[in-house]
């Protein structure tokens, strides 16, 4: 599908398609324990979705797709793999995983509806997982990011995935509940943030970033 | 008909894949509940281990019959005639995970915090919204006994 001719309200580039990845931003960035979970599971899911669906891109291999719904075959492929993660995560940590469920079930949706398979197309296999892996590390940086602002600022405490309790806090501490900068615990406080590291973003894009048809 | 070919044989491909990935996903899952189940027991026994709590639960339980109640697990308890049911609270789109004990006449005695989150976020959380969950596990479970 060309961006240009994409739908304005079902199409994948439309204004609404980049919603699954504001509220995966602002779920999973409220605990480092959670964007840490959330995180492994876009590296996962954008790995193997690409290495999955790549054969299938390329020569007499389109023929194993449909030549309309392939974005929706392509959802439910990553939807899949993206199971496969949750069950694995349950094995190892099942209240670590109950935790991050939903946002969990938001990455597939995200991989899907960032584009990613349109611009992996003219792309080796070699090539596409490397550009994979990297936006993968790149939101899940910025999980990180936001979770390391919003963690020790809204719970007082750092936590980690793992142990029987679902997280390990490496510190916690007990007499902030007063504070008002706990807001940015909340949705409202993610927002806010999220509107700071935007306006941050595109300070700088703008000084250091290439003009798009400077080259 | 040569025109219509092309395109029952697309949407066949269409509907293969969706029909196949759903399978497969469905009985991965259905497959891998017993031990789903088996590991969240061992899980939610760890917590009480660590918590320095004596109790423990024994075995997992059928799901009530009848009225549909939250989504989760039940186990019979240890030495104890009451049941726990482990299920999530929807707070800000993370589960926050809970164990209700419910005593044999269907009530609920007590909302037990099994993670560290838990812990901190059930504090905060409105008495009503509990309240809520509360009375579906008690409809759930009193559905079950009729």
């Amino acid at each position: 599908m060309n961006a240009a001719r994409s739908h304005l309200f079902w199409g994948a580039f439309s204004p609404l398609g980049g919603l699954a990845g504001g509220g995966l931003l602002i779920m999973a960035s409220a605990r480092l324990a959670w964007a840490l979970s959330v995180s492994g599971a876009l590296l996962w899911v954008y790995f193997f979705s690409v290495l999955l669906s790549f054969p299938g891109s390329v020569g007499r291999g389109r023929k194993i797709y449909p030549r309309q719904g392939k974005s929706l075959v392509l959802i439910f492929l990553a939807s899949f793999i993206g199971s496969i993660y949750l069950l694995l995560l349950w094995f190892l940590c099942p209240l670590a995983a109950l935790e991050v469920f939903f946002p969990l079930c938001l990455t597939p949706l995200f991989c899907t509806g960032s584009g990613l398979f349109k611009r992996i197309e003219p792309l080796d296999l070699g090539e596409a997982l490397f550009r994979a892996v990297s936006e993968a590390l790149v939101v899940g940086g910025l999980l990180i990011v936001l979770a390391l602002i919003r963690e020790p600022l809204g719970f007082s405490s750092l936590s980690l995935p793992g142990s029987a309790q679902g997280i390990v806090l490496l510190f916690s501490f007990k007499a902030e509940s007063f504070l008002p900068v706990r807001i940015i615990a909340s949705s409202a406080g993610a927002l806010l943030l999220l509107g700071y590291c935007a306006g941050l973003y595109r300070y700088f894009k703008s000084i250091y970033a290439p003009r798009e048809g400077d080259q | 008909m040569s025109d219509a070919a092309p395109a029952i044989r697309d949407r066949a491909i269409f509907l293969g894949w969706i029909a196949g990935l759903l399978m497969a996903g469905a009985l991965v899952w259905i497959f891998t509940q017993p031990l789903q189940s088996r590991y969240l027991l061992r899980a939610v026994n760890r917590v009480f281990i660590a918590a320095g709590d004596t109790r423990r639960l024994a075995a997992p339980l059928a799901r009530p019959a009848g009225k549909a109640g939250p989504m989760g697990f039940w186990y019979s308890m240890l030495d104890s005639g009451d049941s726990i049911f482990v299920f999530g609270i929807m707070r800000d789109g993370i589960l926050v995970p809970c164990g209700a004990r419910v005593s044999t006449d269907g009530k609920v005695e007590e909302l037990i915090p099994l993670s560290g989150h838990a812990r901190q976020a059930l504090s905060s959380t409105p008495p009503a919204v509990l309240q809520l969950y509360v009375r579906r596990i008690e409809a759930a479970k009193q559905g079950d006994r009729k």
